[in-house]
């Protein structure tokens, strides 16, 4: 029976014992959806959290270096297939040699998502809206915005925005959010998939404090 | 409050300490195990287990099959070795060297193998249901097919 998305399933599932309190209602992305199920199918949202809010002693993905490094699974997949069977005191995180190559894509692919959702709530939650120093904004754009971005572009959008609303797009910048279609003749942008993925990894890495700088430079170009 | 015993995942220096305390309040003390081999504290072989069941006449293992199975440990024969000194088995199933969860079935524990053995022997040894691996359903249906799994090993 089709779940929304779940007919994607990889396990028989009726809409009757499908458990919506805990996975909830089926994203309208389903490859995301399928990635979801897959991460709770294969036991990692048990210690790690289904929106990576870690329970005991399990490592804190949403903050995680070796997360915010990884580039399509380069990290994440060896270490799943792996596992960490050696830790002085910790329980060790099992192995999952016997999945499929797309099964630790979409687990790969479920941690990143989860992670940019909860990094983003986070870095415009009230807690990390401090004020930060221009100075160092514009340090940190030279260093990472400049090569795509001209500084007397980013004070035309500054000026656009309400300090929420620039902080979101900072963040995530609309315009970036994925194509769903998968129709072949979509439009095979590939300047903006890259800039898709650059501010996605970005948002994964922001520290509250580099937001706030950049925030500060922006709105002091407007 | 009634109770035989009293379990706790904890390692052979917490043990050690536990000593005086089942005898004076009349209950045992379970040692539960999980895999961590590195570890030389914790209880996740046979060796560490005896180790601990040493300390005391009133400490008992209380066998973790699905941990024990992904430790590469052999279940059965500790039941077979160890059976008078086992309060309850926690059933689960993973796969070994340290491999995931899995439904009932899909991983390496024997767990009809030692539901049988249990019921055959008739060892007075309780076994709990551990509902740790994924799922899509809801907790109540999974634990409703772990506990048809074991029915239909027993059947």
């Amino acid at each position: 029976m089709p779940l929304g998305a779940g007919g994607l399933l990889a396990q028989s599932v009726s809409k009757e014992t499908y458990d919506f309190n805990y996975i909830g209602q089926p994203l309208a992305d389903p490859v995301l959806q399928h990635s979801k199920e897959t991460f709770v199918l294969f036991g990692c949202s048990y210690c790690h959290g289904l929106d990576l809010v870690a329970r005991g002693e399990a490592t804190d993905l949403m903050h995680s270096r070796l997360v915010g490094r990884d580039e399509d699974g380069n990290l994440i997949g060896p270490l799943l297939r792996a596992g960490i069977p050696q830790t002085a005191k910790l329980s060790p995180m099992p192995q999952f040699s016997d999945l499929s190559d797309q099964q630790i894509a979409a687990l790969v692919r479920w941690i990143h998502y989860a992670r940019q959702q909860g990094r983003f709530k986070e870095l415009t939650g009230a807690d990390n809206r401090a004020k930060g120093t221009a100075d160092a904004g514009k340090a940190y754009f030279d260093q990472n915005c400049i090569s795509c971005h001209a500084a007397s572009d980013m004070s035309k959008v500054a000026g656009k925005y309400d300090a929420m609303a620039l902080r979101a797009q900072i963040l995530n910048p609309k315009r970036l959010d994925a194509p769903l279609s998968w129709k072949v003749d979509r439009p095979k942008d590939a300047k903006t998939e890259s800039a898709r993925r650059r501010h996605l990894h970005l948002l994964e890495n922001y520290s509250a404090e580099e937001v706030a700088n950049l925030m500060a430079y922006l709105q002091s170009a407007k | 409050m009634g109770a035989k015993g009293c379990v706790g995942s904890y390692g052979l220096e917490i043990a050690h300490r536990l000593i005086p305390f089942p005898a004076k309040h009349g209950i045992f003390a379970g040692l539960h195990n999980h895999d961590n081999h590195s570890d030389p504290d914790a209880f996740s072989s046979e060796e560490t287990f005896e180790k601990g069941l040493a300390y005391s006449p009133n400490f008992k293992a209380t066998l973790d099959v699905r941990h024990f199975t992904a430790g590469n440990g052999d279940c059965l024969g500790f039941l077979e070795r160890h059976h008078e000194r086992v309060s309850s088995v926690h059933l689960g199933d993973r796969r070994k060297n340290n491999g995931r969860s899995t439904p009932f079935g899909e991983g390496d524990a024997p767990i009809i193998e030692i539901l049988r053995m249990i019921r055959d022997n008739q060892w007075p040894i309780p076994a709990l249901l551990e509902f740790e691996h994924g799922t899509l359903r809801t907790e109540v249906e999974e634990v409703r097919l772990m506990f048809d799994y074991c029915k239909r090993a027993l059947a």
